[in-house]
C-alpha cells in the first residue's frame, strides 16, 4: 500500500526505530541494517514483519537465503555495528512521545494506522497541499 | 512448335518468375518487417525495463522509500511487533 502511495511520487515513507520490546527489536533492527549493508534492508524489513522470527539464526539464515555475505552479516550482528544508530533513533522517538508501536505521522502530525484511513489522510493532505499552491 | 506457342511458353516462364521474384522478395522484405518491428517491440521493452529500474532504485533506498521532495512524508515508528 505504501509503495503504490510512493509510486504517485507524492508521498515519501521513512522508517524509524523503536525498541520496545527489548531484545527482540533491537535484533530485528540490527540484522534489517546489517541487512541495508549489502543492500536487502527492504528485503530484511519486510521478513521481520512476516515472520516475527527475532532469533539470530533465523536472521542468518534468511541472510543466506538472499545469498548475501554471511559471514560480514553475521559479524556485524554479533558486533551490534550499528546498535548506537539503533539507539539513537529510539532516544530521539521516545523523547518525542513515541511510545507506542506502530506510530504513523503524516508530515509530522498524526497518522492512521489502518491501510484505508491512512491513504485517506494521505489524499485529503495532497489535495490540501495542491490548494495551498494553486 | 509454332512461334506462336513459344511465346506463350516464355512469357508463362517470365510470369512465373516475376511471380516467384515478388513472392520471393515479398517474403523476405515481410521477414525483414517483423525482424524490425521485433527489434522494435524488444527496444521499447527494454527502455521501459530500464526506466522502471531506475525509479525503483530512486524510489527503495535504505530505512525509506520515495522522492526526498515529496509533498508528504510518512514516518512509520516501529519495531516490526
Amino acid at each position: 500500500m505504501i509503495e503504490e502511495l510512493v509510486r504517485t511520487g507524492l508521498v515519501r515513507f521513512e522508517y524509524i526505530y523503536i525498541l520496545n520490546h527489548g531484545l527482540p527489536s533491537e535484533l530485528g533492527a540490527l540484522a534489517t541494517e546489517c541487512g541495508g549493508d549489502q543492500g536487502h534492508w527492504w528485503d530484511f524489513h519486510d521478513h521481520f514483519m512476516t515472520s516475527w522470527d527475532f532469533s539470530r539464526d533465523g536472521a542468518v539464515a534468511f541472510a543466506a537465503s538472499l545469498s548475501l555475505d554471511t559471514e560480514q552479516f553475521a559479524q556485524c550482528l554479533d558486533n551490534q555495528t550499528h546498535l548506537e544508530a539503533v539507539e539513537n533513533q529510539h532516544r530521539a522517538a521516545a523523547e518525542a512521545g513515541f511510545s507506542r508501536t506502530p506510530t504513523v505521522r503524516i508530515n509530522g502530525n498524526g497518522g492512521a494506522i489502518v491501510a484505508d484511513a491512512l491513504i485517506e489522510q494521505v489524499m485529503e493532505l495532497a489535495a490540501q497541499l495542491q490548494e495551498e499552491e494553486g | 512448335m509454332s512461334a506462336r506457342r513459344i511465346w506463350i511458353g516464355v512469357l508463362a516462364i517470365v510470369t512465373v518468375a516475376i511471380l516467384l521474384a515478388s513472392c520471393g522478395g515479398g517474403y523476405g522484405g515481410g521477414y525483414g518487417n517483423d525482424e524490425q518491428s521485433a527489434s522494435q517491440v524488444a527496444q521499447t521493452e527494454q527502455a521501459g525495463q530500464v526506466e522502471e529500474e531506475a525509479r525503483v532504485q530512486v524510489v527503495r533506498d535504505r530505512a525509506s522509500l520515495g522522492d526526498p521532495d515529496a509533498p508528504v512524508v510518512i514516518e512509520e515508528y516501529s519495531d516490526f511487533l
